[in-house]
């Protein structure tokens, strides 16, 4: 099963540059505000790795509503949004082959991709696989992301606290651990 | 990249080629014999942010704050995106004000709804509404007002609740004011054919 079919686009470099790092709008890491949002998209059957992804804020409004993350391995994150309501809006990678793509998720909906952060913790987006959905020659080239069981959020939130040093040693050091110590005792 | 123009592509398509709208109407005596005025509003509750539309670069066609009511003669579901030929007819309705459009006077079926809140800028972004109501006009009629489709969503523009609102009053005092106080707008809200589907 598809979770949510997006459109694929083949785009200039400078337009995927834009905003795709993993920037916190000017906001402190230890902001008590912050919150950590993150996911995981294994693009095993994709034209590109994913080396950037954007998270959309559509409430409250804001002139500047597209959030880059870091991204490492296909585990997405950004550790600086503030109460508001978010989607994933696209991801985008390269390759030498291939050039740029963006995969560009629909704006309506987006179900376990979407996240209403009321107040600042720890959300799970969930974990994919991409998927090639066919399209006639003439048709606009789409992608799909499945839900997939693994990585599991406790395996990502460990592998955040290994490679990231920034996160390694802010407040979320303690706040990630202890997440991990009660997801394990579920 | 044949691909990545198709968005853009059906923008223009639809400002150019695509099949006739249901035209807006400045006159009764504009009508022909078989044809009928169709009364009616779209409401979007909360209402569409200028922020949430994005409409950049040369556009031709009217796309803010304007939902595209995708109509037949004949139930039927739409596809998961609708192909040029299913906006024929299509009444294109400013979100929150009455629309006044010229129809074939023959009985018809509203199937959906598309907006267009991203135009330009290297991407399409369309949100889908659902449909499935009647509008039954009757030989005869000249002027008929099917009521107020109103669309409760969230902020991730999935539409949790439609009603058909009955704003009859404020509707024929407006169709007055325009066509003069003679005229007779029938009521006729549009009815559900089934409960409508999620997209």
């Amino acid at each position: 099963m598809t979770n949510r079919i997006g459109i694929l686009l083949i785009v200039a470099a400078l337009a995927v540059l834009t905003g795709c790092a993993g920037g916190g709008h000017g906001r402190d890491i230890n902001d008590p505000s912050n919150s950590l949002v993150f996911g995981f998209v294994d693009m095993a059957d994709a034209p590109t790795k994913v080396s950037g992804a954007q998270i959309m804020q559509v409430a409250p409004p804001t002139d500047k509503p597209y959030w880059g993350t870091d991204v490492k391995d296909g585990l997405f994150y950004t550790y600086y949004l503030p109460p508001g309501s978010y989607r994933l809006a696209s991801l985008h990678g390269s390759s030498f082959l291939r050039g740029e793509y963006q995969y560009n998720f629909p704006r309506q909906g987006g179900g376990e991709t979407t996240v209403r952060i009321d107040k600042p913790g720890i959300y799970f987006l969930g974990a994919y696989k991409y998927k090639t959905v066919k399209t006639g020659f003439f048709e606009q080239a789409k992608f799909g992301i499945e839900r997939v069981p693994a990585p599991g959020e406790a395996e990502l939130l460990q592998r955040l606290l290994d490679s990231d040093a920034e996160l390694k040693g802010s407040v979320w050091a303690d706040k990630i651990r202890e997440r991990i110590a009660r997801l394990k005792k579920r | 990249m044949r691909r990545a123009l198709h968005g853009a592509a059906l923008v223009l398509a639809l400002a150019s080629c695509a099949p006739a709208p249901r035209a807006p109407l400045s006159s009764l005596n504009d009508l022909g014999r078989d044809e009928v005025m169709l009364v009616g509003r779209v409401d979007l509750v909360p209402p569409l942010q200028e922020h949430e539309q994005k409409i950049r670069g040369v556009v031709v066609g009217d796309f803010k704050n304007r939902i595209f009511l995708l109509a037949d003669e004949k139930p039927r579901p739409l596809p998961e995106e609708p192909r040029l030929a299913d906006y024929a007819g299509r009444i294109e309705a400013p979100l929150g004000s009455t629309f006044f459009v010229r129809s074939q006077g023959a009985p018809f079926y509203v199937l959906g709804g598309v907006l267009f809140i991203e135009i330009g800028g290297g991407g399409q972004q369309r949100v889908y509404f659902p449909g499935g109501y009647h509008v039954a006009l009757k030989p005869g009629d000249r002027a008929v007002y099917i009521g107020t489709l109103r669309y409760y969503r969230d902020e991730f523009f999935e539409i949790r609740r439609v009603a058909v609102a009955d704003e009859y009053g404020e509707a024929n005092v407006e169709f007055s004011r325009k066509f003069g106080g003679g005229q007779v707008l029938r009521k006729a809200l549009m009815t559900r054919t089934k409960p409508p589907a999620a997209r």
